[in-house]
């Protein structure tokens, strides 16, 4: 499937369409941050704990920093979390998902298996013990989710290779000899391309969330200003016992829950363009029984 | 033949168990930091260097780290779960005053999700394309999207704290006194606000799977048979959908099921209630390795059982699988 | 309407195709779940003006059994100790130590031998009478017993000798200058005829004892229950009965206090709330001033803060005042050069903080900084769960950017900082950092002793303390004669001294004594106590000193 033909399809469902508006919005204020905001997140230009004033929409945060700018330029930090640490997962998972499909002899009981036990561990746990161990920087934080997060897309993209490898053009690849790494790369790779995808997109959401989560429970990296962290700092400041939590509580928590919408959206129609059984599901106007 | 395949999928359960208590037992001891605080108690900076080796002997942890391992299994196959270094109690009674809280939090979010999800996806599927569909649907994908600590101190600061509906931490209200079905009711009204947070962020899962399974069930051959023959819809949808929409549904649940013991960290803290998931994370701060150990191994081993019984489960429900599964 | 036929409702609609019932969905959602709460949610028990005092109190964590050997923290847990079990003396509003079990004492010249007489009736929670035979018992039995802080504290008591029931001897090994204060006002006496057999002290729970309150019941990680001693020798204490409940969670802590689910919190009040707090008329709030300190600490082992001229240039780029206005929000004291909080006694008047960009700046060209480490980055370890102290390290690392050191604040999760600056808490192994913001709890600041554990360059004797492996042989001097000082002139000269040299050499940078704020609620119980430094948590606000 191009990617052409999975614009198109985008374009015609009423989920994606919603999605990419909203996606694009966020990215378009993470991209112009510098533009948008009108203080430096990291400067202390006001009195802390401030109310909203015309010069400061959001109010002031804990040491005097303008809120709305710190959500602004957090768009960008949050963003690039769940972007990296989704491609993190992703690279781990396609890759092991295809390698695991095609040598199904001795690879795929080993990844599988290695698969179980990331998914049986108890997840925040271990990582809340990696993050301890790693240190709360932000690459770590990256790096961590997108350890945790590649088993999901790695079955996927596993159990797609399996049906890839028996289709006309791979046995065809085969049986003119191709090596192993040109089938695997040049002839399956791009046809679990589109899934892979779907699943990057979700990936991204549950990053965003993931950090969030993270954040709120004190195992973020408290120097970077992500939404989770002005969050963080919302509730650990008293922001919930005082009228703050109107403005410094609702609008990182709603721009954290409109980025995953978007995320997620966008992932469920893909997943229905690339995989033919749910057609018609999410939002199409006429069913086809 | 059936067997074989059983026993190698016992056999590799068994090896993700041995590995994961293996990874269980030395990830916390690879963490910088020592639990030497919580032995010790305050004022550990006054300690002469013979008294910290006393009290590190007198916990095993001056023995080398594969010795402090057979020792650590030695005691978990007599169902010895050790002392925990910050409360100076039996794990294996800690978490037994932990478990049934948990249980009661993840587990009626589960099923109250469970069953709203699957009503609610069955109905959408039916009415796939309404109105009714695509407001549940984006309901169900927004309340997802929402980070459940968020929503969940909005909830307290809005109806415990504002309105004072609720209350606003715990289980129980402490020193009532409750007996019998007013101590019940007490725990109910402590249970809404973290119920109702854990069952809006988990719904979306469970619906979406039964939306999707009806509705691939809804495209099958003999739905649109048995539409032709003029069978009633409601008969089509209980007979003939439900019944293979269900399948995925019961994966997944079994799934979620082994989760329900690792409790709701984050909705725990949220509500100070008192469940497995706040322990462990409490644990891994503090470097309560034994607490650690334990709280790790039964989720993992709820975990896995719940898989096992998931792939048992299957053929049992599903007909097709049985057969697949007997030509191994 | 119960919540069940809500429910029943909304399913037995559905398949009737309408569109709109999605519409209500998350109305019956929410109605499902308070429904059934609300319309059974139990009555509250009507309040009676005249009945006894009960005090719900709010702490963190939980605190074991609440024994000498089972407490776990400093604060509260050692005032809650301190609650159940009763010291020789008691630290007054001033931290002065005033004699409690004991009715009059009196020691020779060098402060070597002391004796002591015993209130008359003082009995334990059990009825057995409380005498000098378990003084000597407890003091004993704290020596054989390691505890970090009880053993330490009377490692210099030589011999115990008993007189009668009621008077004792104690001679010293070698004088002690806080006597008593350490031990004598920190140590809890245990009873002789309960603790007598036990041999593994960790792991016993039994909590008899002779203070005002007693534990009747402990719900480990939930709730302990008080109940006032009413034979207590000082008459029965104020509140009858004190529920503590533990909630973890700052933001649940609050929220419970306002609503009036509780009644006082041991944890102190964030400043930003103090205005919220105190406008509710239910709520007082009460602040003063704390001994915990927080430090810049940094380490004198590392090139180049091995160069005094460096440490006090970074002293004096940072703003104190502004620290304390900014994080504290003016809630706290800025730091004394010296270290010594400036409501004690022992305070040096007259070392003021500095803070001057261009005399920093002199001193680190004459240490030729920018040369070798113009373009060094240093790391500021934070821990990670404390916003307040990351604000601080933000702040201070923009102030040391201005003088040219180019600073990182680096976040990492409690233990982990602990193992970098203090590994194994143990200051013999050594040490990996540049700086890092640290505290000392109120103890540390209270007993010159410990002091000296700050500063001395010996670090397996003196300096165990001593995270900075700071070096200074003056100091050393200083710390051994006041180790042993009884005179309080002379100990007021050395402790002056002490503080001049700390404010010269800087080994670490006191930033600021934070307060200690605390809420409660006057309805329930208005008789709160401040002593100074340590909060409200204390046995004088519930009896008063005799």
């Amino acid at each position: 499937m191009s990617a052409a033909r999975i614009i198109r399809s985008l374009k015609k469902n009423r989920a994606g369409q919603i999605g990419t508006a909203l996606l694009l919005l966020i990215v378009c204020t993470a991209f112009f941050a510098p533009w948008l905001a009108s203080h430096d997140p990291y400067e202390r230009v006001g009195l802390p704990f401030q109310n909203p004033s015309p010069q400061h929409p959001l109010g002031t945060n804990d040491i005097g920093q303008d809120i709305l700018s710190e959500i602004i330029w957090g768009t960008r930090v949050s963003l690039t979390i769940g972007f990296f640490a989704a491609a993190i997962a992703l690279f781990l998972g396609t890759l092991i998902g295809i390698v695991s499909g095609y040598y199904r002899r001795w690879l795929d009981p080993l990844f599988m298996r290695l698969a179980d036990v990331v998914l049986v561990i108890p997840f925040l746990p271990l990582m809340i013990l990696l993050a301890a161990y790693l240190g709360p920087r932000m690459s770590n934080i990256v790096m961590v989710i997108g350890l945790l997060t590649w088993a999901g897309p790695a079955r996927v993209i596993r159990s797609q290779v399996l049906s890839l490898r028996e289709y006309g053009y791979v046995q065809a690849a085969r049986s003119l000899g191709g090596t192993d790494s040109r089938i695997m790369f040049r002839h399956i790779l791009p046809g679990v391309l589109p899934m892979a995808l779907a699943q990057f997109i979700r990936a991204v959401s549950s990053a965003v969330l993931i950090e969030s989560s993270l954040a709120f429970l004190g195992l973020g990296d408290p120097t970077a200003k992500s939404w989770g962290m002005v969050l963080y700092y919302a509730q650990a400041r008293g922001a919930f016992l005082t009228g703050a939590w109107l403005w410094w509580i609702l609008p990182p928590g709603l721009l954290i829950t409109f980025t995953v919408l978007a995320f997620a959206l966008i992932g469920y129609a893909l997943e229905e363009v690339v995989n033919p059984r749910l057609r018609g599901g999410i939002i199409k106007k006429k069913c086809t029984p | 033949m059936m067997l074989q395949f059983w026993g190698s999928k016992l056999l590799q359960y068994i090896l993700v168990l041995v590995f994961t208590l293996a990874l269980n037992f030395s990830l916390p001891r690879m963490m910088p930091g020592s639990p030497m605080q919580l032995l010790a108690g305050e004022d550990v900076g006054l300690l002469s260097q013979q008294e910290r080796e006393e009290i590190m002997a007198r916990h095993g942890l001056d023995q080398p780290i594969w010795r402090q391992f057979t020792i650590y299994l030695g005691q978990l196959a007599k169902g010895d779960l050790g002392y925990s270094y910050r409360q100076r109690r039996p794990v294996g009674v800690i978490i037994g005053e932990r478990l049934p809280w948990t249980l009661l939090l993840t587990g009626s979010a589960l099923a109250l999700s469970a069953f709203i999800g699957v009503i609610c996806g069955t109905l959408a599927a039916w009415r796939r394309g309404r109105f009714s569909d695509l407001g549940t649907l984006s309901l169900f994908i927004f309340l997802d999207s929402m980070p459940s600590f968020w929503l969940g101190m909005i909830l307290v600061a809005l109806f415990g704290a504002r309105l004072r509906w609720f209350p606003v931490f715990g289980a129980q209200s402490p020193f009532a006194g409750y007996t019998g079905w007013t101590a019940m009711v007490d725990v109910l009204y402590h249970l809404a606000l973290p119920l109702t947070t854990l069952t809006l962020v988990t719904i979306a899962g469970l619906f979406l799977t039964m939306r999707y399974s009806t509705l691939d069930a809804l495209g099958e051959q003999y739905i649109t048979v048995a539409r032709a023959k003029g069978m009633p819809e409601g008969h089509i949808v209980f007979r003939h959908v439900l019944r293979n929409a269900f399948l995925p549904v019961i994966t997944v649940f079994m799934l979620s099921l082994g989760f329900v013991v690792g409790g709701a960290t984050v909705v725990e803290t949220v509500f100070a209630w008192p469940g497995l998931g706040r322990l462990m994370f409490e644990a891994v701060l503090q470097r309560d390795y034994p607490v650690l150990q334990a709280t790790f191994m039964m989720v993992t081993v709820c975990v896995i059982a719940a898989n096992l019984a998931a792939d048992l489960l299957y053929p049992l429900a599903d007909p097709r699988v049985r057969v697949e599964g007997r030509r191994f | 309407m119960t919540g069940k036929k809500t429910m029943k409702g909304k399913a037995a609609n559905c398949p009737a195709g309408k569109s709109r019932w999605t519409g209500i969905l998350l109305p019956v959602l929410f109605a499902v779940v308070l429904l059934t709460a609300v319309s059974c949610s139990p009555a509250t028990a009507p309040a009676d003006d005249q009945g006894p005092i009960n005090v719900r109190l709010a702490i963190a964590r939980d605190e074991g059994s609440l024994n000498p050997y089972t407490y776990v923290s400093g604060y509260p847990g050692h005032n809650l100790l301190l609650l159940i079990y009763d010291t020789l003396f008691q630290l007054d509003e001033q931290n002065v130590p005033q004699p409690w079990l004991v009715k009059s004492y009196q020691s020779d010249a060098d402060g070597l031998v002391w004796s002591f007489t015993l209130h008359e009736g003082v009995t334990w929670h059990d009825g057995a009478p409380l005498t000098a035979e378990d003084v000597k018992f407890s003091y004993e039995f704290y020596r054989e017993h390691n505890h970090g802080r009880w053993t330490k504290a009377v490692a210099a008591v030589e011999s115990i000798e008993v007189q009668d029931e009621l008077n004792f001897t104690v001679k010293l090994s070698a004088p002690v200058p806080a006597f008593l204060m350490n031990p004598l006002a920190d140590v809890p006496i245990i009873p002789g005829h309960i603790w007598q057999d036990v041999t593994d002290p960790d792991n016993f729970t039994d909590n008899t004892g002779s203070g005002p309150y007693r534990v009747v019941s402990h719900e480990p990680d939930r709730t302990y229950k008080l109940e006032a001693n009413t034979e207590y020798f000082l008459g029965k204490p104020a509140v009858d009965e004190i529920g503590i409940v533990i909630i973890e969670d700052q933001t649940a802590t609050f929220t419970a206090l306002r609503v009036g689910d509780i009644d006082i919190a041991a944890r102190s009040l964030l400043p930003e709330l103090v205005e919220e707090f105190s406008g509710s008329p239910d709520v007082k709030v009460l602040a003063g001033p704390g001994f915990v300190s927080t430090l810049l600490q940094i380490n004198n082992e590392r090139e180049p803060f091995d160069d005094p001229r460096v440490r006090l240039a970074i002293a004096r780029a940072i703003d104190l005042d502004d620290l304390v206005e900014t994080v504290l929000l003016g809630y706290g004291t800025a730091g004394n050069p010296g270290y010594i909080h400036p409501a004690l006694p022992g305070y040096k008047t007259g070392l003021q903080h500095i803070t001057d960009l261009a005399q920093a700046r002199t001193l680190l060209e004459e240490a030729g900084f920018a040369g070798s480490y113009g373009n060094k980055e240093f790391e500021l370890l934070i821990r990670s769960n404390d916003p307040l102290r990351v604000r601080t390290a933000e702040i201070i690392a923009e102030s040391l950017a201005a003088i040219g050191m180019n600073v990182k604040v680096k976040a990492l999760d409690s233990s982990t900082v602990d193992s970098l600056v203090w590994p194994d808490f143990d200051v013999t192994q050594g040490r990996d950092y540049d700086l890092a913001i640290w505290g000392w709890s109120a103890p540390v600041m209270l007993d010159p002793a410990r002091l000296g554990a700050l500063l001395h360059s010996d670090l397996t004797t003196w300096g165990t303390l001593n995270i900075g492996a700071y070096a200074g042989e003056s100091v050393d001097a200083v710390v051994e004669e006041l180790a042993v000082t009884v005179d309080p002139d002379r100990q007021a000269a050395l402790l002056s001294d002490l503080q001049e040299m700390v404010a010269e050499t800087v080994p670490f940078v006191t930033l600021f004594y934070p307060d200690g704020i605390y809420a409660y609620r006057p309805e329930t119980y208005d008789g709160w106590l401040f002593q100074n430094g340590q909060g409200i948590l204390n046995k004088l606000s519930f009896v008063p000193i005799p």
